[in-house]
């Protein structure tokens, strides 16, 4: 399973690229910012996106309808990562057209399993 | 009777009889006149009684003697005078006396209100005047008036607004807080829907009890259209014609919502923000505490240990945070869609 981590805040990226690769043995590509997220799921159509959505310039919102509307990456499974755990916040998420949210801070010894879970539903 | 009979029945010519009648007559007259429970006199237009019934000593406390030798103005409430010196002005003009009423001073230094009526014999310069004793009814409506001038200056005085309505939720009252909350005076408010206090087109005969016997939040409307965090408490009432009338309660929390959003969005923000750093600290522990990075040595792994376990406590401090803001969020709202009167009873 190969999982794209679009998040700007590097340390993140790191403790989720360890564990996704080392706890869950996925394969991870990642992204520090919206716009390279979308290149590179062009590029390497990975199986999942583990999108952040508060980041600077191109939020986590406007990526996922950028990669709704192109036809390559329209059928990716998105999982968006918040640090807002408000009700209304998860709502609008799950309305915008998430698979799941996965709110921060994430059990790094759960997250690949997670991910697994929401990809075979 | 017996007396009329025995009268009648007295020997003599028809000149004696007519006289004893006339004497039965003058007695019967005498006695109504002193019987009288209502105070009735022969008054002078120079301003000195002339007769009075037992019942003037009753109610005043002074003997007829002393009432009939000193000019009645001498017994009237220094506040009355003038207004009884004109009566007496109109009687000399042949003008009768239909409810007057004045305060005579009695003996005991007590104040009685006396309602006269009063016809003059111009001719004569007399007065025949009756008077009743009001004072209890005076006081009562005295009483009456300072109890309603008390109620009226607490609703004046009321820092909240408050609206009255009738049965229907047209507007019947409206206190100087509302009037200055809506930028409205009470008159153009009067007599119309309550609805449009909310911004409403509400013109039908429904008044909107949602938020009858409870405390709610909604947005209110001023006059110049700005809309306001209003906390608006409804009850009903009985005017005391058994008709159900409405009152509203409202006050402006506009500036305590702004803060409640202000400290709401901080609360958010940090919470929010500490999430990040903690999402690093928190993962970076928790696979190295788990073994996956290398086996560590007992000291380093208790050391990583102690480390992680604080760091889910954090996390679940600042998840606390969250939940405590979640609840401010389970407030009332007021809900102002229609409803009748019928439904809510």
């Amino acid at each position: 399973v190969k999982v794209l981590v679009v998040d700007d805040e590097e340390d993140v990226r790191f403790v989720a690229r360890l564990s996704l690769g080392r706890v869950g043995g996925m394969s991870v590509i990642e992204a520090a910012s919206g716009e390279e997220g979308i290149a590179l799921a062009r590029s390497d159509r990975p199986d999942c996106i583990l999108l952040d959505m508060m980041m600077p310039g191109m939020d986590g919102a406007a990526t996922f309808r950028m990669l709704r509307a192109m036809p390559e990456t329209a059928a990716i499974p998105i999982v968006f990562l918040t640090a807002k755990s408000m009700a209304a916040e998860l709502q609008r998420l799950t309305e915008l057209g998430a698979r799941a949210v996965i709110v921060k801070p994430f059990d790094p010894m759960t997250l690949a399993s997670e991910i697994a879970a929401i990809l075979s539903t | 009777m017996k007396a009329s009979m025995s009268l009648m029945s007295e020997p003599g010519n028809e000149r004696g009889r007519l006289e004893a009648l006339r004497r039965y007559q003058i007695f019967e007259l005498d006695r109504f006149f002193d019987l009288s429970l209502d105070l009735l006199c022969i008054a002078g237009t120079d301003g000195y009684f002339k007769r009075l019934n037992p019942a003037f000593e009753a109610l005043l406390g002074y003997r007829r003697d002393e009432l009939l030798q000193r000019p009645f103005f001498d017994f009237v409430h220094g506040d009355d005078r003038e207004a009884t010196i004109a009566e007496l002005a109109n009687a000399r003009r042949g003008v009768k006396t239909v409810r007057f009423a004045n305060r005579y001073l009695c003996k005991d230094g007590s104040v009685k209100w006396l309602d006269w009526t009063a016809s003059p014999a111009t001719a004569d310069g007399l007065i025949y005047a009756t008077a009743h004793d009001i004072t209890d009814a005076r006081e009562a409506e005295e009483a009456l008036r300072r109890s309603e001038a008390r109620t009226r200056s607490i609703i004046d005085n009321l820092l909240g607004g408050l609206v009255t309505t009738d049965h229907a939720g047209r507007i019947e009252s409206v206190n100087p807080a509302a009037e200055r909350m809506f930028g409205c005076p009470a008159e153009a408010l009067v007599g119309r829907s309550i609805g449009i206090l909310f911004g409403e087109a509400f013109d039908s005969d429904r008044p909107r009890c949602d938020a009858l016997g409870r405390v709610s939040v909604g947005h209110a409307l001023r006059s110049n259209g700005q809309s306001f965090v209003c906390e608006l408490s409804v009850f009903e009432f009985d005017a005391g014609n058994g008709e159900r009338h409405f009152a509203a309660h409202m006050l402006d929390i506009s500036e305590r919502e702004e803060v409640e959003r202000l400290k709401r969005d901080f609360v958010a923000t940090v919470s929010h923000e500490l999430r990040t750093p903690l999402t690093s600290i928190h993962g970076s522990l928790g696979l190295l505490a788990s073994g996956v990075m290398g086996e560590l040595n007992d000291e380093v792994a208790h050391v990583v240990r102690v480390a992680e376990r604080n760091s889910v406590r954090l996390v679940s401090l600042v998840n606390s945070i969250l939940e405590l803001d979640k609840l401010d969020e389970r407030k009332p709202v007021l809900d102002l869609r229609p409803e009748t009167t019928e439904s809510s009873v």
